[in-house]
């Protein structure tokens, strides 16, 4: 069970900080055929980037075909022989496009700095009379684009589910392959009061693992709680009846821990990874799959605390959010209780 | 006696109701369903316009932007309060505001500016999305000094990138997984005893555990890559037996990873749990999902003792780049050395007696 | 009886089990024995002859031993008809005979029963010793533990434990005569009422 206390710390941790898409000391190699004070001028630029950490100076284009299939270089940039700046000349940039994200920014990092070293060094003709239209970015929320921002909501989506849905479908379906679950079904207390007890314990772990969540991202990670405590755990509390109510129905339908397992990881952990918007942008799927994220809890759930913890939004904005999650618990409450006196007859 | 061990697993493997189901069902649903979710691909950002100025030119850069394919336009809005709303709801992930006289100081000036603002929540919906309004916008007057060619995967199909990556994670769940609870298993039922009071060889006894996963990872992986093949498109442009050597031995590494998982646990419970925990580990750290480059130094580090990510890399050489062995010779080494590590460690940590 | 079986380790003492030391001949000893748990532990999920086969060949018997020896078996059991059968789907007196069967297949000097007899009804037990007294016959040692002491009327030397120690070890005759009773229950209610500890 340590390990249930342990796997948000360290959830936390790995998508606080290793988690990122951010561009930074990727390894390049430069074929420059020319060796001009220019080119020289320009490499220097390039190495001096955060960006960019020069692997290699190569000396042939066999050499580059070998530098990417080898995986050693991401970026290469060629200078023609003879380079001098002018407008009719191109400066290279070949990538390697496997992972297309990281490619296209590298190429447009690398292009605006080959493209304002030339217009300082002035050698560029300047025939350049058209009008500059001047992007003021302002970035909302986040600003220094942290994945942080992103993945918080998420990893407490994923361990409250975790918690609530797996162990408590695991714990009841043991007792169940065991036979101790008998033993208390005969005993005068009401099934309803031992499945209770049964979700206690897990609630108060995934009460103790939001406040942990809560305390290392502001601390550690420095994510501020730009809205109301009280509401961001009220939420909390409310996804983690979903959860065990997924749990129990999971364990009114399987016998074994093995099949309780196997269900609650393809029908709940696989989604939520999946589909919540947790990792990836829901709205970059297609329309089946954007409609069926629809009845992951974990999306509204994810979607609320967004609001109110990044975004720093109030009560209004998180109704919607919060009815679904409500109505939720209401129908799979009622099945579950349903099947689980069906199972006593 | 291998051969018996063998035939017992295998007939066991079989009569199971839940491991077939296991090898078939789950890899086909999560190839359909993974690259389409797990996708990164930055397009279809919403975008909220507020044209205070309203000429012809900056119709015609809002069109501009449209067409570049990166941006729906959700709605044009009157005042800039109304469309941060709209990015408050959900609705748009970027306002693109022209201030008045946006086209008169253009002409006049020489230069204009106008304000992007973008919800970051999503670092890299926002970034990208902010950079690529930057550019296309900043296209207008900036003639191209530079030329970009993308070598392996020019038409930037995320699909391509996600799909070998993904392959390599559907092994390391199923091998790491079956296997962590097998030994488990039997405890928990108590036939354990009784092979461990014959005299059978601890080794004997794992092998004979080790060669049924090994065989359903090599099942998988062919299954696996005829989905890609046939949904995708996608097919190695290196070697395929470079690929199964690889497996081979990647194989190897993860069914001994789950047997000691399985060998330490008491109950099926905590292999799973404890199996969960490392698994979640190597595969965030495993490059999958985002770049090694990306990660802060420790990290980096790490990943350098995490079998997922030499064959992460090694698969998408193979598939996109056509890497060879000449290529991929160090990783091979690297694998082995793992597989002798969890192996030696499954060894260890398999008792016969308490 | 998991110490002498190689599945604990001792922690102080000193025994032999047919002829090789308990703490470092294990491996040695598990090829002469046999050994049934108190557990069922045959596969469930394998057929009747699937384990023989199993057992046979972790034993290193020859092929053509195994199936002359499954035969023989199944005959002796009167499991012909069940041969194809899952052994989970047996009824528990015959998955005992057959465990007990297959304990004995590769000949051991010696074979250990961990209260082989539990949750059966009188007549099952009964045949189940018949077996082995079979056993015995073809100079198989036989080591029971048991609960029952209408059980250890059948052994040909008893010892009593109390407290982890052996208090008794004699023939059942020699016992009640020591102990002045006609049955073995009394020795035992004689000896268990010293124990300290409350199991």
């Amino acid at each position: 069970m340590m390990i249930l206390l342990l796997m948000p710390i360290i959830l936390i941790i790995l998508f606080g900080y290793a988690i990122t898409t951010e561009v930074k000391q990727v390894q390049i190699a430069i074929y420059d055929q020319s060796r001009t004070p220019l080119t020289e001028r320009i490499i220097e630029r390039l190495e001096a980037n955060e960006y960019f950490s020069l692997y290699k100076m190569v000396n042939s284009e066999v050499e580059v075909q070998d530098l990417f299939r080898k995986g050693k270089v991401k970026l290469v940039v060629v200078f023609p022989a003879q380079y001098k700046g002018l407008s009719d000349e191109y400066v290279q940039i070949q990538t390697d496009a496997t992972d297309p994200n990281e490619a296209q920014q590298l190429a447009g990092y690398a292009t605006s700095i080959i493209r304002s070293e030339l217009q300082s060094s002035q050698v560029q003709i300047k025939e350049i009379s058209s009008p500059v239209v001047v992007p003021v970015v302002h970035l909302l929320y986040n600003p220094l684009m942290k994945g942080a921002y992103n993945f918080v909501p998420g990893v407490m989506g994923l361990i409250l589910l975790l918690i609530c849905a797996l162990m408590t479908s695991v714990g009841i379906v043991k007792e169940k392959e065991t036979g101790t679950m008998e033993i208390l079904l005969v005993s005068p207390m009401k099934p309803i009061f031992i499945v209770i007890a049964k979700m206690v314990p897990y609630l108060l772990l995934s009460f103790i693992n939001v406040i942990t969540i809560l305390l290392l991202s502001r601390f550690l990670l420095q994510v501020p709680i730009n809205g109301s405590v009280t509401l961001l755990i009220a939420i909390s509390v409310l996804y983690s009846l979903v959860s065990l109510s997924l749990g129990l129905l999971i364990s009114t339908v399987t016998n074994t821990q093995q099949a309780a397992m196997l269900i609650s990881a393809v029908v709940l952990m696989l989604p939520v990874v999946l589909l919540s918007g947790m990792v990836f942008p829901i709205g970059n799927m297609p329309d089946v799959l954007q409609w069926l994220s629809n009845i992951v809890p974990a999306k509204w759930y994810i979607a609320a605390v967004r609001d109110v913890m990044i975004k720093g939004l109030g009560v209004e904005a998180v109704a919607l959010d919060i009815t679904v999650l409500a109505v939720m618990v209401i129908f799979l409450t009622t099945v579950s209780v349903k099947r689980f006196k069906v199972r006593m007859e | 006696m291998l051969k018996y061990l063998l035939e017992k697993e295998f007939k066991q493997i079989i009569r199971d109701s839940f491991i077939p189901k296991l090898i078939f069902i789950v890899p086909i649903v999560q190839l359909l369903v993974l690259p389409f979710a797990a996708n990164f691909e930055v397009k279809n950002i919403n975008l909220a316009v507020v044209d205070h100025d309203r000429t012809q030119h900056t119709r015609r850069l809002t069109e501009k932007i449209i067409s570049s394919g990166y941006f729906n336009l959700t709605s044009e809005y009157s005042s800039y309060r109304e469309a941060l709303s709209s990015i408050e709801a959900n609705v748009s992930d970027i306002v693109l505001e022209f201030p008045l006289n946006f086209t008169r100081r253009l002409m006049t000036d020489g230069k204009s500016s106008v304000l992007i603002a973008t919800n970051t929540v999503n670092g890299t919906v926002g970034g990208l999305g902010s950079s690529y309004l930057s550019s296309i916008l900043s296209e207008e007057n900036i003639n191209t000094a530079v030329r970009v060619v993308n070598y392996f995967n020019p038409h930037f199909s995320y699909k391509n990138y996600m799909v070998p990556g993904i392959i390599v994670f559907l092994l390391t769940i199923v091998a790491g997984f079956v296997s962590a609870l097998n030994i488990v298993r039997e405890k928990e039922i108590g036939t354990i005893e009784q092979i461990n009071v014959t005299p059978v060889p601890k080794g004997i006894f794992l092998l004979g555990k080790l060669i049924p996963f090994w065989t359903i990872g090599f099942i998988l992986l062919t299954i696996s890559m005829v989905v890609a093949w046939l949904v995708y498109g996608l097919f190695p442009v290196g070697s395929l037996g470079i690929i199964y050597l690889f497996a081979g031995v990647y194989l190897v590494i993860f069914t001994g990873f789950g047997l000691t998982i399985s060998a330490v646990s008491s109950t099926q419970q905590q292999a799973i749990l404890t199996a969960f925990f490392f698994l979640i580990i190597f595969a965030l750290l495993s490059g999958l999902f985002t770049p090694i480059s990306s990660m802060p130094e420790w990290a980096q580090k790490f990943t350098l003792f995490n079998p997922v990510r030499y064959f992460v890399e090694v698969m998408r050489m193979v598939y996109l780049k056509g890497s060879g062995w000449a290529d991929l010779w160090p990783s091979f080494v690297i694998l082995l050395l793992f597989a002798a590590v969890f192996n030696g460690l499954a060894l260890l940590c398999y008792k016969k007696s308490s | 009886m998991r110490m002498l079986c190689g599945l604990s380790v001792p922690t102080s003492g000193e025994a032999h089990v047919a002829g090789y030391d308990v703490y470092n001949e294990t491996e040695k000893i598990k090829k002469h024995i046999g050994y049934m748990s108190q557990k069922f532990s045959l596969y469930d999920d394998l057929k009747v002859w699937e384990n023989v086969r199993l057992f046979g060949g972790i034993y290193g018997l020859p092929k053509q031993q195994i199936i002359d020896r499954t035969d023989k078996l199944l005959k002796i059991l009167n499991l012909e008809d069940q041969r194809n059968a899952l052994v989970g789907s047996l009824p528990l007196g015959w998955k005992q005979k057959l465990s007990f069967s297959i304990a004995i297949l590769h000949d051991p000097k010696i074979v250990f029963l961990d209260e082989p007899t539990g949750g059966v009804d009188p007549v099952t037990r009964r045949r189940f010793w018949e077996l082995i007294y079979d056993a015995a016959r073809k100079g198989i040692t036989v080591f029971v533990t048991t609960h029952y002491m209408d059980e250890a009327e059948y052994c040909d030397r008893v010892s009593i434990m109390v407290d982890g120690r052996i208090e008794a070890l004699d023939t059942p005759e020699n016992l009640k005569l020591a102990f002045k009773t006609d049955n073995m229950g009394d020795v035992f209610y004689a000896l268990a009422r010293k124990a300290k500890r409350g199991d």
